[in-house]
């Protein structure tokens, strides 16, 4: 930063660079949070008064500042290992909606448009029109918590032509140690917690046709945690194949975690594989329950066109 | 307890959050932190195991395993930040960035912090706090984290907060 007379601080990095000097040119002589001040803090049960003071202090430690950091690294990770621990909010923009449809518009053109194409190739070739759409291997999807992807060309209705790959929640009796319990039962689970780890690993690395079937092979041996064929139906429907994905998915909706999901994501697999008035149906049904899919599906709803 | 504390997924548990303090570490600990990692995460599962075993029982071990890892990531820090502290002594970053200035250069970027300070001190204490965190580095979700606002209202916070810094620095000859 230049310090000329008159000199401006036109950008955040420079007025930062001033912070921190500042912040290090002072000796501080206040007292650090304890290790039971971060460990509140990270949990989310400080008063807020006491929150606020803490909060006032690390800002301008750099100590405290860099404990924070890691601490927020922590946190942020031990939502995938372990589901008692206490989740970050949620950082989203709320002109989401907007950006969505937006998006929604232009894969409404795309697929219109790869339409016509399609129409006027077969038209030229007089090639067969096809009784059912076949979306094919599609696009490569993202990784979860990545942006959605659409499928390069379908007759499917704008809400089912994306599909995002959702964060692994899994019930916590899975990875939970519960007093009393038998040591088969134990062993059992132990076992299947193995045998998960590395296909999950492939659906969170986005490869998510041998996700798809690896994970289906585990749930044939686990029906009671309904949340792993939930897993595996959404990798094949992100890998393309609709059609191993329904059975899936309709073995999830009985979740407390994730039927709501399975449920949303079923009527897509139905929607992609032409079922459009199952789909449609299904569609009605979320948007009634008032679950956590209840707004996309009524969204959905309302902008079906009549068929 | 023995059976409890054998059960290979508490180990795993254990294993995976000792993996995860290595990381957060990695990327928030000083320029040398990635030559200690593999110190530091011997260092985190032994203390780690040290406090699972004063335990007689653990009524929810995942819970308790995630504050035992907040505890070791706290300890690993202040370790990294003291070791660090012998070899550069207090204020040397500021000797640093004023190393090849001239005295009236010096004496200037005295009085553009004493600016910023006393500018700082005319916004509202949650401006003031969204602000000094976002001047700190701080990325939108650590000050969430930090001060427990939700998205929007720290968006709020950082923006209008800077805006109001910016306007009492042009009136104190900053512009």
């Amino acid at each position: 930063m230049t310090t000329r007379p008159g000199a401006s601080l036109p950008g955040d990095d420079e007025l930062r660079q001033l912070y921190r000097e500042d912040v290090g040119a002072q000796s501080s002589v206040a007292v650090h949070p304890s290790e039971d001040d971060w460990i509140a803090l990270t949990s989310d049960t400080l008063a807020p008064d006491i929150r606020d003071r803490i909060a006032d202090h690390v800002v301008g430690c750099a100590e405290c500042a860099a404990i924070h950091r890691a601490l927020t690294d922590l946190r942020r990770e031990a939502a995938t290992i372990d589901p008692e621990a206490p989740p970050l909010a949620e950082v989203s923009s709320p002109r989401w909606p907007w950006y969505g449809a937006l998006a929604a518009a232009a894969i409404l053109v795309v697929t219109l448009g790869a339409a016509l194409l399609t129409r006027a190739s077969r038209d030229t070739t007089a090639a067969p029109a096809p009784a059912t759409v076949s979306l094919g291997p599609g696009p490569v999807a993202p990784r979860p918590g990545q942006t959605p992807a659409a499928p390069s060309a379908s007759v499917v209705a704008p809400w089912a032509a994306s599909v995002v790959a959702l964060d692994v929640r899994l019930p916590a009796a899975l990875v939970m140690t519960l007093r009393g319990e038998a040591p088969i039962e134990a062993a059992r689970r132990a076992e299947l917690v193995r045998t998960l780890r590395p296909a999950l690993d492939l659906y969170r690395g986005g490869e998510y046709e041998p996700a798809g079937i690896a994970l289906a092979t585990i749930a044939q041996d686990a029906p009671d945690v309904p949340e792993i064929a939930f897993y595996a139906g959404l990798s094949h429907l992100l890998a393309g194949n609709a059609s191993a994905s329904l059975p899936l998915l309709e073995s999830a909706v009985a979740s407390d975690l994730v039927g709501d999901d399975a449920r949303w994501f079923a009527a897509i697999a139905h929607e992609r594989l032409g079922a459009h008035d199952r789909a449609t149906e299904m569609l009605r049904a979320l948007c009634a329950r008032g679950g956590s899919r209840s707004r996309d599906a009524c969204q959905a709803s309302s902008q079906l066109p009549s068929r | 307890m023995e059976a409890r504390h054998s059960d290979a997924r508490f180990d795993a548990l254990v294993r995976d959050y000792g993996r995860l303090i290595r990381h957060a570490i990695r990327r928030a600990a000083r320029a040398d932190a990635p030559r200690l990692a593999d110190d530091i995460e011997q260092t985190v599962l032994v203390s780690l195991w040290q406090q699972v075993a004063r335990e007689q029982v653990i009524d929810h071990p995942a819970s308790y395993v995630y504050r035992a890892a907040v505890r070791e990531t706290v300890r690993a820090i202040r370790r990294d930040r003291a070791q660090s502290a012998g070899a550069e002594p207090a204020g040397a970053q500021v000797e640093q960035v004023m190393t090849g200035t001239t005295p009236e250069d010096n004496v200037r970027r005295r009085e553009q912090r004493d600016a910023l300070r006393a500018s700082l001190e005319t916004l509202g204490p949650d401006r003031a706090r969204a602000v000094k965190a976002h001047l700190s580095g701080f990325s939108v979700e650590e000050i969430m984290a930090l001060c427990g606002w939700p998205y929007q209202r720290a968006r709020n916070l950082i923006a209008r907060g800077m805006a109001d810094l910016r306007a009492a620095l042009r009136e104190r000859g900053m512009p």
